[in-house]
């Protein structure tokens, strides 16, 4: 397995995502309980983060421990128990459905582990949709670029089933890049893929990242997808444990490897992660 | 396996019970179509065989004495003669009639149709055992008249009431003498019975010394059919004496032919109902199996038979059939009670009975519901059958892609063996039924052939469809149509169930139109007299005094009464019209094509068509049989084109007037001056007494009556088809449900990235839209093809008749289709919009 960083670009000349940049979305002491009583689980356990414009952060952790969650909470499909999101300078607990619909369309993309498109339309009005629904003119240069970036020039016209998983993940990145999102949500957008479709979608994010400044949130269970990150966020029974910055395969696999060592378990039980 | 079918049941048990609901609905109209028709015959022979209990034998003119309007040659010297029988207790002349009572305001009380009088028959003590009086006495002599206990609170008469009746000539004063009940049906139903004596009844409905019915009671020890044979060589050629038990026998025959007839044209409609219901049933277990494919599969792949998964699968279908039969029976009840209690309250004085509920509606409603839902469910079980186990290890299925060719052939075949069969009973030599029949069947076939090749047809149109609405709504459009085209078969099987409707109402209503229009135009163009007389109580006659009363009328200036009688002429039986010569062709309009009216006084005048089939031409002398069985010969002497109130033959009123005794128009028409034009009305009115029972119209009064008329047929009709429309509209919500469940995660998914509520509900609203508005526009297409096929079918044989499409009708149809589709949705619109997105995008 690489131990290699991507090119995140040249150190110094990184877009801004350094320390000054703003933040694009802000979560302060976050809860997110499910159920009451006896089955009470708290997803979410104060968890206060913020996500720097144009940074690329990877979401780790073992299963369960509430990073879908937390995915789902700063992108506004789930209502949070108490604490605030803000996304740029909206607080999201002061929007309704409608209100929070058309922030999803208009300042969010999404790319899903499966499932992304619409059978019935083909690879490019995917794509379009978003824009569609919002009434936007698309952008023909920067669809250009994007389709060409994610490499599917020949096969705009098909539908889903006649591309493979791969392509259909890369539609799906090209679609949550194509409104100019203020930030792109990811739940482990590799998970279904093989390594090789699975590095060329890693790639295309680390690209966006580089070469547009765009801002990515990624959840995923594997040590090399967040090693395309800026930085990771390791995650525990719903808590924040770790941040760490400019992240190596091997670095990652270390932390998840003292991560699951906990008092009274064998140091191999690497079980909680779904490798 | 059993277990497996009853949990399926349970977990799709919603989509299952709107599908139920889709036969409960045919299975409830065949159920109502027979209780209503078993309460309603229970109730009518019930009242039948009371008017006709206790008579041993029964003397009265023969049907065909009756056709042919013979005076009942049923005397007082025979009445004698019966007596003197030594097995007759005692024989009474009976005399029935048309009498309605007038009430203070002018009006007729009660139902005319039904209203009745008849010769009161004292006993020695006075009384009559027929009826109970409640007050006063019996009518004794002219002048007198006593009333059933209904009519008379009806219109608040009592004894010692100077009242006003009317049969078929002037208003009568009477004085009321007594007022009596009865459980007479024609009062039970609605009507009303004026008792009179003998004398009076006889001069105003037959001849003095005549009667129309003859009733002999047998002493003890003589029975019905002895005294019958006794009777028997008394009777004189006209009458016929029945026994008692075959006269109530030809009542309950009587009765039953009539709801017969009636059950039939229900249950063609039930039947309609119930054709469209199977299309709702087959598309939901196609969904139901499509949509289970896995599950079958894996049930094959652990080793279940193909029997076996068929079995399971016909389980349910068998579930939802045994629930369709109930339900529809149980519904089918509470409709034919309400629909009773609305014709009740509408005024339809249906003759009052308990509700009867046969063993066999029961029976016959869940063999219905069970046959239909599996004969509908077998084929769609038969591809479950076909599923191999290893699509249980497909993850990725692909869409039916079982080629629609073989589809395209079938349809095609059907259509041709549609078509032809419609040719041979439009052109071929067959009349009757049989080519009402064969015609009605090769429709279907036809229509059949249609909906098998519907899903081809489906691609364009709902492009089209998709490509309209996306101007509207881009994305919303555009992501409806492309789920309506994703599976052409369920989309055109969701839209055939509601073109079938479609399809009949709208060719229904171009045959009726264009009928009306021949109707109206034929009798604006051929009556030229500004006022017609009929009677308003239907069927009655006018008494031939009238005529020549109107004719004393100032203003007036022809007047020609129009009579029918049955006549065989040249060996085939005919409609006789007898018109005044003077004055006929000034009150109707009618062009010769050879001869003309001069010779009618003595001779005959022939419509062109009767002339043309008989190769009789002017000149012709044929043989005429009249009524009363005289034979003579007259000369053609015209041949007539167009003239709407004369049928096949026409003779003038002198040369049927002989051999007729019961005399009577069948209304009048009358022309008079120009400038008496405003007033006339008034003065034919007060020429005829004022009386109620004579409807005084202007020509155009009548045709604005006959066009009522035909509305009203229609109306009828629509309200019988819309149950086939209801249905359909389930086959919609039930399609958009399937629909909205499959795509569960691609809902969520929309949320996600953005689609509100609002147009998500809009997506599966134009969904619905684009599935109705395509089986809309089928019907409505294919209908205005049948019906304007129909009409000029028709016309061939009937001259004159043009074909009248309605398209304003034809838009609302349209529209109809369009609220419908948006009916549908509602609900599954509603349930889309409602899905948690987190939820949705977890489903699988
Ligand atoms: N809808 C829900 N109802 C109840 N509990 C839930 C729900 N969604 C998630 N959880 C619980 O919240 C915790 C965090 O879940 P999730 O964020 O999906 O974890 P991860 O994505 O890290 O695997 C888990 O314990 C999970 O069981
Ligand atoms: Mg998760």
């Amino acid at each position: 397995m690489s131990t290699s960083r991507h090119s995140r670009g040249a150190a110094g000349s990184r877009p801004p995502s350094g320390e000054d940049a703003p933040y694009a979305a802000v979560a302060a002491n976050l809860m997110k309980v499910y159920g009451e009583g006896e089955t009470e689980v708290r997803a979410l356990d104060d968890v206060s983060v913020g996500f720097r414009a144009g940074e690329f952060t990877a979401i780790m952790g073992p299963s369960g421990s509430g990073k879908s969650t937390l995915m789902h909470c700063m992108a506004g499909l789930d209502k949070i128990s108490s604490g605030s999101v803000r996304l740029g300078d909206v607080e999201l607990a002061s929007l309704d459905d409608n209100g929070l619909t058309h922030l999803r369309r208009d300042r969010l993309g999404f790319i899903f582990q499966a499932f992304n498109l619409l059978p019935t339309l083909t690879a490019l009005e995917n794509v379009t949709l978003p824009l569609d629904i919002a009434g936007r003119r698309v952008d023909p240069t920067w669809l250009d670029t994007v389709i060409k970036t994610v490499g599917l020039g020949n096969r705009l016209d098909h539908r889903p089933a006649q591309l493979s998983g791969g392509q259909q993940q890369r539609v799906a990145c090209a679609r949550a890049l194509a409104g100019r999102p203020e930030i792109v949500f990811a739940d482990e957008p590799t998970g279904n893929l093989d390594s090789h479709s699975g590095t060329e979608v890693l790639r295309f994010l680390r690209a966006s990242v580089t070469e547009f400044g765009q801002t990515i949130v990624m959840v995923t269970h594997d040590a090399v997808a967040a090693s395309y990150a800026d930085r990771v966020l390791f995650l525990a029974d719903g808590r924040i444990v770790d941040d760490m910055a400019e992240p190596t395969a091997d670095r990652v696999l270390e932390r998840m490897r003292r991560f699951n060592r906990k008092p009274g378990e064998s140091a191999t039980a690497l079980s909680a992660l779904p490798l | 396996m059993l277990r497996t079918s009853l949990r399926n049941l349970v977990a799709y048990k919603v989509r299952l019970a709107l599908t139920a609901l889709a036969v409960v609905f045919g299975v409830a109209f065949v159920a109502a179509v027979l209780v209503f028709g078993d309460t309603l015959k229970a109730a009518m022979t019930d009242a039948a065989l009371r008017e006709h209990r206790g008579i041993s034998v029964d003397v009265r003119a023969t049907k065909h004495s009756v056709d042919h309007l013979q005076t009942p040659p049923l005397s007082e010297a025979l009445v004698g003669k019966l007596r003197a029988l030594p097995g007759a207790a005692s024989v009474t002349g009976h005399v029935t009639g048309f009498t309605a009572v007038v009430d203070r305001d002018g009006r007729l009380v009660g139902k005319k149709s039904k209203a009745t009088g008849a010769n009161a028959l004292p006993g020695p003590d006075g009384k009559d055992p027929r009826y109970t009086l409640t007050a006063g006495r019996l009518p004794a002599k002219a002048g007198e008249v006593a009333l059933d206990t209904r009519t008379a609170k009806a219109a608040k008469y009592k004894v010692g009431d100077r009242i006003r009746i009317v049969a078929r000539g002037p208003v009568l004063d009477r004085s009321v003498v007594g007022v009596f009940t009865t459980d007479s049906a024609a009062v039970e139903a609605g009507g009303s019975l004026t008792l009179l004596d003998t004398a009076t009844a006889q001069e105003l409905y037959l001849e003095p010394g005549v009667y129309s019915e003859l009733r002999l009671h047998a002493r003890p020890g003589t029975s019905q059919e002895q005294l019958r044979a006794a009777a028997a060589p008394l009777i004189p050629k006209g009458a016929e004496a029945l026994t008692g038990d075959a006269l109530r026998r030809d009542d309950r025959n009587k009765v039953d032919k009539e709801i017969a007839s009636l059950r039939t044209l229900l249950l063609v409609f039930a039947g309609i109902a119930l054709f469209v219901g199977s299309f709702i049933i087959a598309n939901t277990f196609s969904m139901l199996v499509a949509q289970r494919t896995r599950e079958l599969a894996l049930l094959r792949a652990i080793g279940a038979t193909r029997t076996q998964v068929t079995r399971s699968v016909m389980c349910e279908a068998l579930a939802v059939g045994v629930v369709a039969g109930l339900g529809g029976f149980a519904i089918g009840i509470a409709l034919a009670v309400g629909l009773r209690a609305i014709l009740d309250t509408v005024g339809a004085d249906l003759t009052p009975g308990p509700t009867v509920v046969a063993p066999t509606t029961a029976l016959l409603s869940l063999a219905v519901g069970i046959g239909v839902t599996l004969l509908a469910a077998w084929l769609p079980v038969r591809r479950a059958a076909e599923i191999p186990p290893v699509a249980a290890l497909r993850t990725n299925l692909p869409p039916t892609t079982s080629s629609l060719r073989r589809r395209g052939i079938a349809g095609a075949i059907t259509m041709l063996l549609g078509g032809a069969v419609l040719l041979t009973g439009i052109k071929g030599s067959a009349t009757g039924d049989t080519k009402v029949f064969t015609v009605m069947g090769g429709a279907g076939i036809l229509l059949v052939g249609v909906i098998v090749l519907t899903p081809l047809v489906s691609g364009p149109v709902i492009r089209v469809f998709g490509a309209l609405l996306g101007r509207v709504y881009p994305v919303e459009g555009r992501l409806a149509y492309r789920n309506a085209a994703r599976n052409p078969r369920r989309t055109a099987a969701t839209a055939a169930a509601l073109m079938i409707g479609m399809v009949l109402v709208t060719s229904l209503t171009v045959f009726s139109t264009s009928l009306k229009h021949l109707v109206d135009r034929t009798l604006s163009k051929g009556i030229t007299a500004e006022f017609v007389l009929s009677s308003s109580a239907e069927g009655q006659a006018l008494a031939p005094e009238i005529a020549a009363t109107v004719a004393k009328v100032p203003g007036v200036t022809a007047v020609s009464p129009v009579r029918t009688a049955r006549a065989t002429v040249d060996g085939k039986e005919f409609d006789l019209t007898a018109v005044d010569p003077a004055s006929a062709f000034s009150v109707l309009a009618t062009t010769f094509t050879q001869g003309g009216p001069q010779s009618l006084p003595t001779g005959l005048l022939v419509s062109k068509q009767t002339a043309d089939d008989r190769a009789w031409r002017v000149g012709t002398s044929v043989a005429v049989t009249f009524p009363d069985g005289q034979r003579t010969h007259l000369p053609i002497g015209g041949i007539y084109d167009r003239a709407p109130l004369l049928g096949a033959l026409t003779v003038s009123l002198g040369t049927l007037a002989p051999h007729i005794d019961v005399v009577g128009d069948d209304f009048l028409l009358a022309k008079v001056a120009p400038r008496h034009g405003d007033g006339m009305r008034d003065a034919l009115r007060k020429a005829v007494g004022n009386s109620p029972a004579i409807n005084v119209q202007t020509s155009k009064e009548v045709r604005k009556d006959f066009n009522k008329l035909f509305d009203i047929m229609l109306d009828i009709v629509y309200g019988l088809l819309s149950m086939a429309i209801v249905i359909a509209v389930l086959g919609v919500v039930n399609t958009l449900a399937m629909s909205v469940f499959e795509r569960t995660r691609e809902i969520g998914m929309m949320r996600a990235i953005g689609l509100d509520r609002r147009r998500t509900r809009r997506v599966i609203r134009l969904e619905s839209l684009i599935i109705s508005l395509f089986g809309g526009l089928l019907g409505v297409v294919l209908g205005l093809i049948a019906g304007v096929g129909g009409t000029k079918g028709m016309a061939r044989s009937t001259k004159d008749l043009t074909v009248v499409i309605p398209w304003d009708r034809v838009l609302i149809f349209l529209i109809l289709a369009a609220i419908v589709g948006v009916l549908a949705a509602a609900w599954p619109a509603r349930r889309a919009a409602k899905l948690d997105v987190l939820t949705a995008l977890r489903t699988d």
